[in-house]
């Protein structure tokens, strides 16, 4: 069975590309969120294997969006999506307990490789 | 024999020693009693000698010789290291270049070395009764090192390799105790280190638990444990030694990279045609012969990578030098000088560097007295910090001088005209204006720099490259110039664009984001135009107006967020075809004109697309300075009109390929 994943970006661009490359790869894309909180929402209705979040989004951020998932299951997989140049805040995403991340402009190869890596760790 | 087949090899390797020799010689200056430098400095004054010997290049195999037999002195102990023998022995590395070029170019050197090699003689002949003091034994450095060593080797595209390092520690943590990591953590995490980094940790884990536990972490190239415990001797991390090396003519290296660039786009024509065929053998074959081709790109790309060392080496030296000269003291630190870029980068980037240095040290430190006075030590520091983040490189020049006069930027401006009587200027637009042509503070003009070639020249070099450059500096603090170059020319990810009827390809490198246009959202200030979106206001350019392109009735239009270092500006454009891998064809520069297009590529359909030269773009969004925009249409205009006629000749050949195959 593919592994199921939640595609959090406010952008429809960065949602869009996120979910071609991974549904070319085999992962069922199962929602998407824009917002931190609806990131929370969703996962608490899906459940997904894997979470991709983008760090800078309305209403709650990414990592605030990460510090709840990990309350409400501490064995969640979350993926963050960063662009060039926030390296502080990805550090303080790996500390609220996301598992890797990956840079923006994204590289198909890279994201399935980091994906691979945090379903598989 | 023959030698002449030998000449090359002569030339490259001598070079090398030449290059060796220099480096030793600044240590030595450092260290005068360093036995270990001393035995390195003859070493290399002996293979040339021999090697020029066996060439039949006289004149060096005696400037060798007599470099040998000061060395030979300072060993035994009959000759003490003072500035007067240091300087001599420049002089004579100095002489040996010049010798080994003339020798190459097959002049015979006449007695141009004469001086310096009655300086190497009298070093000689006079009998110094100071004797050098035995070296002290080298302390056995820290007593008690725990833990296993650790070498770890990340991938050359790391992104964020700041944090990848980090995450690399952090999860060595998580086996154990971490007792060590070189360079240190906070270094680490500013991705300033070359390619590989060590960590000694504690642990129970197996040696292939450990292995294994850094590999998966992520864009970890290399790892290895070292199981016994040998503080004295801590090798760099690199694994340079044990590599195998056959000397290729470059020219070769060009042929290979413009024939995959080739191969590359008839991949792009053979899959649309595959496309509009549906056949599922064809697209299974297709599949197979694209990752082989992506593989022997890599390769090539790869075979065509040198350490950023190649170019830097000499530098240590050229600061040296240019201090002495200006009665300064100033020291070079290079870190990262494993940093890989492509060939064709590093041969044009040499020159701008040395230029940088040499205003670091002629304009930027101050003089040791008044850097004493101002707290600081009398010894002035410019580093160089190679880091490599996604396909670039950055370059990062500082130094710890007096910073850019933000007074007498502005008096000089307004004295050029480039600023009116009572405007203000921003730091950003400080720097700016310092990149303008024939701009220079320099009020003397020294026999260095200042000639009115000034950064502008360095800029100009570096957006050739599709790079960008960027200055910050803090008064008293010092000055940092940033340069971003695509490692690698040939090959590079853009976003293919529409405006109108025509495309466009902007590199990916510089792009963070893109978003909807929403026209409810634009509004005019201080003549720009800004789009309000969640991280504030983002200035905005049109390509379409750029360009010159009348108005089109597409009412959907795209937003690319464009960045480098600390500007960002939004492009828009019509709409974002896709993202692909692009091959760069040259053009040529008109004369004189700003430059809104970095070069030119052969889209999978063989039509022409210009690249958006992205620097180019975000400086003419900065450049409407007290509303004077300097940015002219015209010339974008005339730079496009080069460049299609360059491509289009291009193009008609690769369609001349194309028509032999397409269905009709």
């Amino acid at each position: 069975m593919s592994h199921t994943v939640l595609v959090c970006d406010d952008a429809i661009f960065m949602r869009t590309m996120i979910s071609d490359i991974l549904s070319q790869s085999g992962f069922d894309v199962v929602g998407e969120a824009e917002t931190g909180s609806q990131a929370v929402e969703k996962y608490k209705q899906l459940r997904p294997d894997l979470v991709t979040m983008d760090i800078v989004m309305p209403d709650m951020g990414g990592i605030d969006a990460v510090r709840e998932i990990t309350k409400i299951d501490a064995n969640a997989k979350i993926l963050m999506c960063s662009a060039m140049g926030q390296q502080a805040l990805v550090v303080e995403a790996i500390q609220a307990g996301a598992r890797d991340f990956v840079v923006k402009p994204f590289q198909p190869g890279r994201v399935v490789e980091a994906v691979q890596r945090v379903l598989g760790g | 024999m023959d030698l002449t087949r030998y000449a090359d090899l002569f030339q490259s390797e001598s070079k090398e020693h030449v290059a060796e020799l220099n480096r030793l010689l600044l240590e030595l200056e450092r260290s005068p009693k360093s036995a270990e430098t001393i035995d390195g400095i003859f070493r290399a004054a002996h293979s040339l000698k021999g090697m020029s010997a066996a060439m039949g290049y006289d004149a060096v195999a005696s400037l060798a010789h007599e470099l040998e037999s000061v060395l030979e002195r300072v060993r035994s102990g009959q000759l003490a290291v003072r500035p007067a023998v240091t300087d001599a022995l420049f002089a004579a590395a100095d002489a040996l270049e010049a010798a080994i070029g003339r020798a190459a170019r097959g002049e015979s050197g006449g007695d141009a070395h004469g001086a310096v090699v009655a300086q190497l003689a009298s070093l000689v002949g006079r009998r110094f009764v100071q004797v050098v003091s035995a070296p002290a034994p080298s302390v056995a450095s820290p007593a008690t090192v725990e833990g296993r060593l650790v070498r770890i080797r990340v991938a050359a595209e790391t992104p964020m390799r700041g944090v990848r390092a980090w995450m690399i520690v952090k999860r060595a943590e998580s086996l154990g105790r971490v007792t060590s990591v070189t360079p240190d953590v906070e270094a680490l995490q500013r991705g300033e280190f070359g390619r590989g980094f060590t960590l000694r940790v504690v642990t129970d884990a197996t040696r292939d638990e450990l292995e294994r536990a850094i590999l998966d972490t992520g864009d970890v190239e290399a790892v290895s444990v070292d199981d016994a415990v040998d503080a004295a001797r801590e090798p760099a991390p690199d694994a340079r030694a044990e590599q195998r090396h056959i000397r290729v003519d470059t020219r070769r290296l060009d042929a290979m990279m413009n024939l995959v660039g080739e191969l590359v786009i008839a991949r792009g024509r053979l899959q649309r045609i595959a496309e509009t065929m549906a056949m599922a053998p064809l697209d299974d074959a297709l599949l197979g012969a694209s990752r082989l081709i992506a593989e022997l790109q890599d390769e090539i790309i790869a075979s065509r990578m040198v350490p950023v060392s190649q170019a830097l080496d000499r530098f240590p030296r050229l600061v040296r030098d240019v201090a002495k000269q200006l009665g300064k003291e100033a020291e070079l630190e290079i870190v990262g000088s494993d940093i890989e870029l492509d060939r064709s980068v590093l041969d044009v980037i040499g020159d701008p560097l040395t230029h940088l240095l040499r205003n670091a040290v002629d304009h930027g430190l101050e003089s040791p007295d008044a850097r004493v006075a101002a707290g600081k030590p009398r010894t002035g520091r410019i580093r160089i910090v190679a880091s490599r983040e996604h396909a670039s490189v950055e370059l990062r020049v500082s130094d710890d001088g007096g910073g850019i006069d933000h007074e007498r930027v502005v008096a000089k401006a307004r004295a050029l005209g480039m600023l009116g009587p009572h405007e203000r200027a921003s730091r950003d637009e400080i720097a700016r204006i310092v990149m303008r042509p024939g701009f220079s503070t320099a009020e003397t003009v020294t026999a260095l720099s200042g000639r009115g070639v000034g950064i502008d020249a360095v800029a100009t070099t570096v957006r050739r490259l599709g790079g960008t450059l960027h200055i910050a500096s803090e008064s008293g603090q010092g000055t940092t110039i940033a340069l971003r170059l695509p490692a690698t020319l040939a090959i590079v990810r853009a976003l293919i664009a529409r405006v109108g009827d025509e495309t466009y390809a902007v590199p990916a490198a510089h792009v963070t984001g893109a978003l909807e246009l929403d026209p409810a959202a634009l509004r005019t200030a201080g003549g720009r135009e800004l789009l309000s979106t969640r991280d504030g206001d983002l200035p905005v350019l049109w390509l379409r107006r750029l360009i010159e392109m009348p108005a089109g009735d597409d009412t959907f239009k795209q937003v690319i967020v464009l960045r480098t270092g600390e500007r960002r500006a939004g492009l828009v454009i019509d709409e974002i075809i896709e993202q692909r891998e692009i091959v760069v064809k040259g053009y040529d520069d008109a004369a004189g004109a700003r430059a809104l297009f970095s070069g030119a590529t052969i889209l999978s359909d063989g039509a022409p697309a210009l690249i958006v030269d992205v620097g180019g773009v975000l400086e003419t969004e900065l450049s409407v300075i007290g509303g004077t925009a300097v940015h002219s249409m015209s010339a974008a205009v005339r730079v496009m009109a080069t460049l299609m006629t360059d491509t289009t000749t291009n193009a008609t050949t690769n369609t001349k390929t194309t028509t032999h195959r397409m269905p009709p």
